[in-house]
């Protein structure tokens, strides 16, 4: 199984699920966490949350150009 | 440190938020709930979560949309409208649009072609466009003020380019709210002290559907650049952003003693073409933009 993280078109997928926290996709995806929100089916997750197998989730840029 | 407040659970989220947008509106004294706010929507998060977070709380509001003829690879301008547009609809308030290219016979784009004399990057064209219009519409309309969805992220980015560059004019005026003068309605940035993560996380949570993707003419740009600086301040130390912010606000009283002086309030001329202020005899910048063909 695995968790699939959609970020600006383009999808990522982690195979090694265990104990993976939205703050680790973060760190291996090295984005800062001040810069993207997580959401998934449709809510928002916060970075401690523990993503489970199967998992879709989404990062939302929170950056605007101003 | 304020990030664990979107551990709070959807509803007292949004509370929250508009809760600290009343305390701000009326800490800084913008408006009050007998004036008609006109609220600047772009079609993206801020602007669509300010204009739902006042109209939650009882204001009079109504929008003004610009189309600013941008396509690119989303088409940008067409896509952001239908926003705009979907949210007043839904919320049965008015939306007031302004079509550039119908109105003034370019889009920005083109504006930006025909007046390359170095300086005039489509951002610049575009937010002199923008500020001359939004006034228009207000004044025109009858609304007491005109508000932006400026975030503290936004303002701090300012910040600390007019820092860097010791713009002490830009310094001087920059503020959560910017009083009316001779031809000016009011500015007021009721999100200046939100966080981009919260206004983000408000237009999820409030079910907003709003335009993600960048103008296309932002990408690299200097705004974009600080802001990725200083979140990485932010990151190493949580509060920086706020801090340098509301440390510059209760600063500016010492740094510029004469901060009400009329002299910096008063319009010194009037366009002869618009009516609106300028600061030199003759048309103004727009008005001159508009009509260099
Ligand atoms: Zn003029």
């Amino acid at each position: 199984m695995t968790i699939t993280v959609i970020l600006r078109k383009k999808e990522f997928k982690f195979e090694e699920t265990k104990d993976l926290t939205v703050r680790k996709v973060f760190k291996k995806l090295d984005i800062l966490p001040e810069t993207y929100l997580c959401v998934r089916e449709g809510e928002l997750i916060t970075e401690q949350e523990l993503l489970r197998d199967g998992d879709v989730i989404r990062f939302v840029p929170v950056i605007s150009g101003g | 440190m304020r990030q664990h407040k979107l551990a709070l659970c959807k509803h007292h989220f949004l509370e929250w938020v508009c809760d600290q947008t009343e305390r701000n509106i009326n800490k800084y004294k913008m408006f009050t709930k007998g004036d008609r706010v006109l609220v600047a929507v772009s079609g993206g998060k801020d602007s669509l979560a300010l204009w739902d977070a006042l109209n939650k709380l009882g204001y009079t509001t109504g929008g003004v949309y610009i189309n600013l003829g941008i396509s690119g690879d989303d088409q940008y301008s067409l896509k952001s409208q239908s926003l705009a547009e979907k949210f007043a609809s839904d919320h049965n308030l008015v939306l007031h649009i302004v079509n550039i290219k119908s109105d003034y016979g370019k889009t920005i784009p083109e504006f930006s072609e025909t007046n390359k004399r170095g300086k005039s990057k489509p951002c610049s064209v575009c937010g002199l466009l923008k500020r001359h219009t939004m006034n228009e519409i207000g004044s025109r309309k009858g609304y007491d003020v005109l508000v932006t969805g400026h975030n503290l992220d936004d303002e701090v980015s300012v910040l600390f380019n007019n820092v860097l560059g010791w713009q002490v004019d830009f310094l001087r005026r920059q503020s959560p709210l910017i009083p009316a003068k001779e031809g000016l309605i009011p500015k007021a940035k009721p999100f200046c002290r939100f966080y981009e993560r919260e206004t983000a996380a408000y237009a999820i949570l409030a079910n907003i559907e709003y335009i993600e993707d960048e103008c296309p003419f932002s990408e690299g740009s200097t705004t974009i650049q600080n802001k990725e600086l200083l979140n990485h301040l932010e990151h190493q130390r949580a509060g920086t952003k706020l801090a340098f912010y509301l440390k510059f606000l209760r600063a500016k009283k010492e740094l510029f003693a004469d901060l009400e002086d009329d002299k910096y309030t008063e319009a010194l001329f009037s366009c002869p073409t618009c009516g609106q202020p300028t600061p030199k005899q003759g048309n103004c910048a727009f008005c001159r933009m508009v009509t260099r063909s």
